[in-house]
């Protein structure tokens, strides 16, 4: 979005992005164009505000979710430790086979 | 909380002894799995004589699930009790006075894993109204949670199939005597005299 010059009067532009590319749209001068930039600024303050929620809300419930993580990790250790000191072997990361000859 | 300034969470005491615990093991378990017959008794003895390995990962459950309802509850202490007691109801379910320490962690997990797959749930009910983006955002959280609990109840069921101990003759007959007392955790260790495929 941007104001240009031309001459002694200013021009509000607004980009948008058609097909992928970015495209310079005419929106207007004077008062009408002082409103839309305003309603358009007012829209990326919106975004901005949004994206900072959600990066807050992001690391919150990712600090949340640490221990529980941790938790996970470590008793899944725990279980293979305890099926493989068992005499189980895990065939093909799939499931778990009783191998006498290892538990003896 | 580094969180905010971009930084990962710094892990707590009982983060980082569990962390300690789990290298050594990790290494144990590696040689164990290469074919080392040595490693076995090595991480046999862990396992049963270090009682303090079972007590840190207890207390990283505890952690895990203080932090999950702090989230999930907010200000709200009616949840937040409420949510402790609804856990505490699920733990008492699937465990019975025989459950062994690693299964007790296994359900310790599997009920963490349903507070954050249930809120998960709540969250996404709630998000109609959101951009796409935080709704693909919840969605993925949702996903991951759900994944996590069902790994969390497929391990807690392979684990109860295959160690635990087979009932004696006797310990059948005791059980058949207070049927109309049998637990669903009874039932299937009964149910898994022969450990083979899971």
């Amino acid at each position: 979005m941007a104001w240009h010059q031309q001459g002694t009067r200013t021009y509000y532009y607004r980009s948008v992005r058609i097909g992928g590319r970015p495209v310079r749209r005419y929106v207007g001068a004077g008062p009408a164009a002082e409103l839309a930039a305003a309603v358009d600024e007012l829209r990326r303050l919106e975004r901005a505000i949004e994206a900072r929620e959600q990066q807050a809300e992001q690391a919150q419930l990712r600090e949340a979710e640490a221990p529980l993580l941790a938790l996970c990790e470590g008793v899944e250790l725990l279980t293979r430790a305890a099926l493989v000191a068992a005499g189980y072997r895990r065939h093909d990361r799939g499931e778990w086979r009783f191998r006498r000859a290892i538990a003896d | 909380m580094t969180g905010e300034n971009g930084g990962s969470a710094v892990p707590s005491p009982t983060e980082r002894e569990c962390g300690d615990e789990n290298e050594r093991l990790a290494r144990l378990l590696k040689r164990a799995e290469q074919g080392d017959h040595d490693a076995l008794p090595e991480l046999r003895q862990a396992l049963d004589a270090d009682t303090r390995l079972w007590r840190d990962y207890g207390d990283l459950a505890l952690q895990a699930e203080a932090a999950l309802i702090r989230v999930a509850a907010g200000t709200n202490l009616l949840l937040a009790e409420s949510l402790q007691r609804k856990l505490h109801a699920l733990k008492r379910e699937l465990t019975s006075e025989s459950t062994s320490p690693l299964e007790r962690l296994l359900v310790e997990r599997v009920a963490a894993t349903w507070l954050q797959s249930a809120y998960g749930d709540a969250v996404a009910a709630q998000a109609v109204s959101n951009s796409e983006t935080r709704s693909k955002m919840i969605q993925r959280q949702q996903d991951a949670a759900h994944r996590r609990h069902l790994t969390a109840l497929k391990t807690l069921a392979t684990v109860r199939k295959l160690l635990r101990p087979v009932p004696s003759p006797v310990q059948i007959a005791r059980g058949l005597d207070r049927s109309g007392q049998t637990s669903q955790c009874d039932r299937v260790a009964l149910a898994s005299t022969v450990p083979a495929a899971n």
